[in-house]
């Protein structure tokens, strides 16, 4: 029932309010003298070179795609890991097929070089 | 109580769809697409669907949403971009709506909300209620209780056997436990699925290099 996940709202009540509070904390109690200097944009002390509105590299769109498809086999795993002692060494036999073939698809990932960074 | 916590996670999630489709800036509408994500997961958890909703998390949170903003990113000069389109398919696009919330309806209504009783000599039997009487979300008294996962069992389970959700463990362990015993063939199909969309993503996404260009690139790197 929904008491089970008092702990998980606690949790997440804390993570947005530390993140909250963290990210503004300087804000409220430092010292503000803007200058010239201090609002130009920080990049690692560089002086600052084009726009914000950067185009990414188009690998990234690959390795987050990827990604997302090897998570959704993640999600997979967790009904599997709780019914793991119940069902024993067939449970395990039908995850090795499982992720075997999904193993055959990453090797073939790897052999195409989506995942190299040329 | 659970009334309030359903409006809110429903207020998250209708706040959140709106300002995805009336927002100019396209990252903005993707960043409120976050919230209508988290939004629905909360809902999945109130109809006592936490695998789902974990899943909600876990894909479309952590994913498809990181992806999308990969698109917005990836593309030049998308902030400049006007993203509201014409308004010349309105009334196609209001019947469409009304349509869809329509067959919406319908299924809300039609939907039979099950939920254990305990009768008179301590037996706990399956209730079979209609949406149309006083079980409406809304009115909360009996439609929290395992609604959603009981309604389901009839048509796919055993229905004389009734579990309860009692414990931590949740839908997870009836849903592992399903994978492996009645739905393996489904199971190991999803894996194969999985791996036609990975090699379907791999060469779509993955442009060979042709040998002119592979032979630049030599040239460059040395």
């Amino acid at each position: 029932m929904l008491t089970n996940y008092i702990p998980l709202a606690l949790m997440m009540m804390v993570a947005i309010g530390f993140g909250v509070i963290m990210a503004n904390l300087s804000k409220w109690i430092g010292p503000r003298k803007p200058s010239r200097e201090k609002l130009s944009v920080y990049e690692s002390g560089m002086v600052p070179i084009g726009t914000t509105h950067e185009r990414v590299s188009v690998k990234y769109y690959i390795v987050a795609m990827l990604f997302i498809i090897f998570d959704i086999e993640i999600v997979f795993l967790y009904p599997w890991a709780v019914t793991f002692d119940k069902i024993g060494a067939f449970a395990l036999g039908e995850m090795f097929l499982f992720i075997g073939l999904l193993f055959i698809g990453y090797i073939y990932v790897v052999k195409k070089g989506a995942l190299e960074w040329d | 109580m659970f009334d309030i916590i359903f409006y809110i996670f429903g207020a998250i999630t209708v706040g959140g769809a709106l300002v995805t489709a009336f927002a100019r800036n396209i990252v903005y509408a993707a960043f409120s697409l976050l919230f209508t994500f988290f939004g629905i997961a909360g809902l999945y958890i109130m109809a006592n669907a936490d695998f789902l909703a974990v899943t909600q998390l876990l894909v479309y949170v952590g994913g498809i949403l990181i992806l999308l903003i990969f698109g917005v990113m990836l593309t030049s000069r998308i902030g400049t971009v006007d993203i509201r389109v014409g308004t010349g398919s309105r009334w196609v696009a209001g019947i469409m709506a009304l349509g869809l919330f329509a067959i919406l309806c319908a299924a809300f209504f039609g939907t039979a909300a099950t939920h254990t009783e305990k009768s008179a000599d301590g037996k706990s039997q399956v209730v079979t209620s209609w949406a149309t009487h006083a079980t409406r979300p809304w009115s909360g008294s009996k439609w929290n209780q395992d609604a959603t996962t009981e309604a389901l069992k009839p048509k796919y389970g055993a229905p004389d056997e009734v579990k309860s959700n009692e414990g931590s463990s949740g839908t997870s362990v009836e849903i592992g436990t399903l994978f492996l015993t009645d739905y393996l063939l489904p199971f190991e199909v999803i894996s194969v699925l999985i791996l036609v969309s990975l090699l379907g993503a791999t060469m779509i996404a993955r442009k060979e290099p042709t040998k002119e260009e592979e032979a630049i690139a030599e040239s460059v790197s040395v």
